[in-house]
């Protein structure tokens, strides 16, 4: 099972957010967070370095 | 007095055996008397209500109806904006937020004679639920108001389900009309993505963002989507192509389709409870008696599709709420403000990597539907649960079987396919090619009317 995030660096992201939570809030939500780690580890998927671009600009009017 | 679908009750308008007025005044004696117990509207317009059916009724009377929706009560997640009436995404957020306009597809249902008895109850902004921290109490399941209804298209669920009102809106990110019409046992399509107009809508995550009906049948959801689709550009995510025809088909079958059962999604990624697994096994077997091929596909592992469905929806969500969760975190329900919380953690990163890996999944998808022309799988792991069983982080512990189609953009419809030794409903879900929206709906109402299900009713 995938791991919570580390508390400094989960602490360093609320103090960036901003939010005052309390103690119980913020293990809770750091608790949480292995949910969200686990789905980006596995969305990493071995592939070339150049398959697969997630973002295309298409500019309106050049659409097919 | 209130008929089972707006099919039936359109013929009867038509043939002027029921009044629009009356249909409207009964649906809203109902909706009041049940209200205590379900939750399912936060708002009611009666006033306006009632002045729309009276003009439903005069065009009733003189032979000028406007179409199958003319006079039918229906009613709108409050995600949907509603000019003049508050539109408050269940949330104490925008609890004061007083639209000057209608979204685009209350708009094109009010054209077409629907009357709107009020706005329904949603989780918070579409993902915050069931929460009992917000402005109103969660809408209940008509089957049993100890049970979820399913989320986020609460109100919108439990309101057909009781036989309140003939259809409503929905909104389906990650199986947010899916879900309720699963577990609280009636019809629901997740359109192709870009197929409706999302103008007016209070947005979860833009890229899987879809408008869509409920309805007790497939064949009303199919009348009601027809009235909502077409091509808006003030949507950038709507699709310039013609209005699809969903109806002069609908009554054609199945012979001949070549139906894929997604067997790995509910025997081996996750389990389902017997009911939804005895679900998936008559709707197979229904529909090769109806003379569809039944073939077994195999796809990625659900748990791919969910891990990719989740960053991107949890991360284009907080990207909607950044500012709002800075400035008034303790405006929103427990639930969503800490799930928003977790949403924050997402990287930049993160989020590529899940639209790289969307686009393989999408491939895989696609490759699968060259060799058949729908999919079969649940809609839901099982019947509903408890209320009170359903916690803050549920959505993220096991895998859902709806967010698949959410990533690819398919249509994708709930039809009710069971029901479980406690009296609840279990859905199974078709899916189809992106704007084979018709196909599928084909394919329910084929199989609705050889099922016996819908003779079925909660016991209020």
């Amino acid at each position: 099972m995938t791991e919570p995030m580390p508390k400094p660096l989960f602490d360093a992201r609320m103090d960036q957010l901003g939010l005052k939570l309390t103690e119980v809030e913020r293990e809770g939500i750091r608790a949480a967070s292995r949910h969200i780690l686990a789905a980006a580890e596995r969305v990493r998927t071995k592939r070339e370095v150049s398959v697969e671009p997630a973002t295309i600009f298409a500019p309106k009017g050049t659409q097919q | 007095m209130i008929p089972a679908s707006i099919a039936e009750a359109a013929k009867q308008i038509a043939a002027k055996q029921v009044s629009a007025v009356e249909l409207t005044k009964a649906c809203l004696e109902r909706a009041q008397a049940l209200n205590p117990t379900l939750h399912a509207f936060i708002r009611f317009t009666e006033e306006s209500a009632l002045a729309q059916a009276k003009e439903a009724e005069a065009r009733q009377m003189s032979g000028t109806l406007r179409g199958p929706l003319d006079g039918i009560p229906i009613a709108h997640k409050d995600i949907y904006e509603t000019a003049g009436v508050p539109t408050t995404g269940h949330s104490r957020v925008l609890i004061d937020h007083l639209p000057q306009r209608d979204a685009a597809v209350v708009r094109r249902w009010a054209e077409a004679g629907a009357v709107s008895l009020g706005k329904l109850a949603t989780h918070e902004f579409a993902w915050g639920g069931p929460s009992f921290d917000l402005p109103w109490p969660p809408a209940r399941n008509p089957w049993n108001p100890e049970y979820f209804t399913g989320g986020s298209s609460s109100g919108t669920g439990a309101a057909v389900a009781a036989g309140i009102i003939l259809g409503g809106t929905g909104s389906d990110t990650g199986g947010s009309i899916r879900g309720p019409a699963s577990l609280c046992g009636t019809a629901g399509i997740k359109p192709s993505y870009g197929l409706c107009s999302r103008t007016g809508v209070l947005p979860l995550a833009h890229s899987l963002d879809t408008t869509g009906p409920l309805a007790r049948t497939t064949e009303d959801c199919a009348l009601l989507l027809d009235a909502m689709t077409g091509f808006d550009p003030s949507d950038p995510s709507s699709a310039d192509r013609p209005k699809p025809d969903l109806l002069s088909g609908l009554h054609a079958g199945v012979k001949g389709l070549r139906i894929g059962v997604i067997r790995h999604f509910h025997e081996v990624d996750v389990t389902v409870s017997p009911a939804m697994a005895a679900g998936i096994a008559h709707v197979a077997e229904t529909l090769r008696g109806l003379g569809a091929e039944i073939r077994e596909v195999t796809l990625p592992p659900l748990q791919d599709f969910n891990a990719a469905g989740w960053i991107v929806l949890a991360a284009e969500a907080f990207a909607v709420h950044e500012a709002w969760l800075a400035t008034r975190y303790r405006d929103y329900g427990e639930y969503l403000r800490e799930r928003l919380v977790v949403a924050s953690l997402i990287s930049a990163a993160d989020y590529i990597q899940a639209q790289r890996r969307r686009r393989e999944l999408c491939e895989a998808v696609a490759a699968a539907m060259r060799e058949c022309d729908l999919l079969l799988t649940a809609s839901q792991p099982a019947e509903a649960r408890q209320i009170a069983q359903i916690g803050k982080w549920s959505s993220f512990e096991a895998p859902n079987f709806t967010i698949p189609f959410n990533l690819t953009g398919q249509p994708a419809l709930s039809v009710v396919s069971g029901f479980a030794e406690n009296g609840l409903p279990v859905g199974a879900q078709l899916v189809g090619r992106v704007f084979e929206d018709a196909m599928v709906l084909r394919a329910g109402h084929a199989y609705e009317r050889a099922a016996a299900w819908l003779d079925r009713r909660p016991a209020l």
